[in-house]
């Protein structure tokens, strides 16, 4: 679990709001990692995410005169990359017909892996079976419904509490308790081949 | 499945996030060390969970940022001058101007302080009483068998020499 954020709200949150150019830079090199991450593991096409990681930090700079420090900044710039990251897949969604399926115009070269299980005694190197682990697991991923995979990446990848996600996605507590329960009985039922006993 | 099973089972994910309140908590703790079938879709659904580990962490390019400034610049928020300034020069044009602006700075700086040759700032300063320099406090002579009364003899003598010439 990563959770790089640090808490710059008594640092210069101030600068940021006057809308100083230096407070901004210094923001940028914090988190652009974070959002890049986060928006790759939503939508999982390297190019799209750095198009979504631009597009959240525009609006931040944009907003930053008016941004009003009622929550902490990183649920705000959390709240941007979650919204941009849904604006994103559903404009692709006008474009593609396999949205639900999630195919190949969404997931890349992660099409379906789920549909072949992967024969460890065929390809005997571990490197391989990692890589190919890796596509189980982002189709895993890309076949949940947004606001479900949104849930796992704030919570599996961010170590998000049930608070700060529900903030995030402007739901309940319970409402993000089962967005995480029906998303792992997903993941479970999506995995089960691959998860040695 | 019954009930109990039914009602644990949908505590499980915050059970696992550790969300749940300690009384709810110990509740499935129970369960689970006497349940095996939810045990076993406790045990599965974490191991599903965790594999989710290895999915790949990616990083920025090198000219995210620039790419970003770019972006801003063409649809009109700009940044400040000074700062557009800055970044456009050279480390070395920097450290050049920086030399410059010292230089001039000081000079006037300079003129303010020593104005018209009297200090604008005045500076308290007096010799001990026990100086070595006795003369200078009397702005008496030196004596004339001293080094330094034997040099003023000298150097007395080349400029009234040089007056007598100019005549």
């Amino acid at each position: 679990m990563e959770n790089h954020i640090h808490n710059i709200d008594d640092e210069f949150i101030a600068d940021f709001i006057a809308g100083k150019a230096s407070a901004f830079e210094k923001i940028l090199k914090l988190y652009k990692e974070l959002v890049l991450n986060i928006a790759y593991r939503f939508l999982q096409d390297r190019t799209e995410a750095e198009d979504v990681a631009q597009e959240v930090f525009l609006r931040v700079y944009r907003s930053a005169k008016t941004y009003k420090p009622r929550a902490k900044f990183s649920t705000w710039l959390y709240k941007i990359t979650a919204n941009v990251c849904l604006n994103r897949l559903r404009e692709k969604k006008r474009f593609t017909n396999d949205f639900q399926k999630g195919g190949p115009d969404l997931c890349g070269e992660y099409a379906s892996p789920l549909n072949s299980p992967v024969n460890p005694a065929s390809h005997p190197s571990e490197e391989f079976e990692k890589k190919e682990m890796q596509k189980i697991v982002k189709a895993a991923l890309q076949v949940l419904p947004p606001n479900q995979r949104l849930a796992v990446i704030f919570k599996k990848f961010q170590g998000l509490s049930y608070q700060e996600i529900a903030d995030i996605l402007d739901c309940s507590i319970p409402a993000v308790d089962s967005l995480l329960q029906r998303a792992k009985n997903n993941l479970r039922k999506a995995l089960s081949p691959y998860v040695h006993k | 499945m019954n009930s109990t099973c039914k009602k644990i089972r949908k505590r499980l994910s915050a059970f696992s996030d550790g969300e749940l309140k300690p009384g709810k908590r110990s509740a499935v703790e129970r369960h689970l060390s006497a349940c095996p079938d939810c045990r076993r879709e406790f045990e599965a659904a974490s191991r599903a969970w965790s594999l989710l580990d290895g999915f790949e962490t990616v990083e920025s390019r090198e000219n995210f940022e620039a790419e970003f400034w770019r972006i801003i610049g063409e649809s009109g928020i700009r940044r400040p001058l000074w700062l557009r300034v800055v970044k456009a020069l050279p480390v070395s044009a920097l450290a050049f101007l920086c030399l410059v602006l010292g230089i001039v700075s000081g000079f006037y700086l300079g003129k303010v302080i020593f104005r018209n040759g009297e200090t604008a700032v005045s500076f308290n300063v007096s010799l001990p009483e026990d100086s070595n320099f006795p003369y200078l406090d009397n702005f008496a002579d030196f004596p004339k068998d001293s080094v330094a009364g034997a040099y003023i003899a000298v150097a007395s003598q080349s400029v009234n020499s040089a007056k007598g010439g100019s005549k």
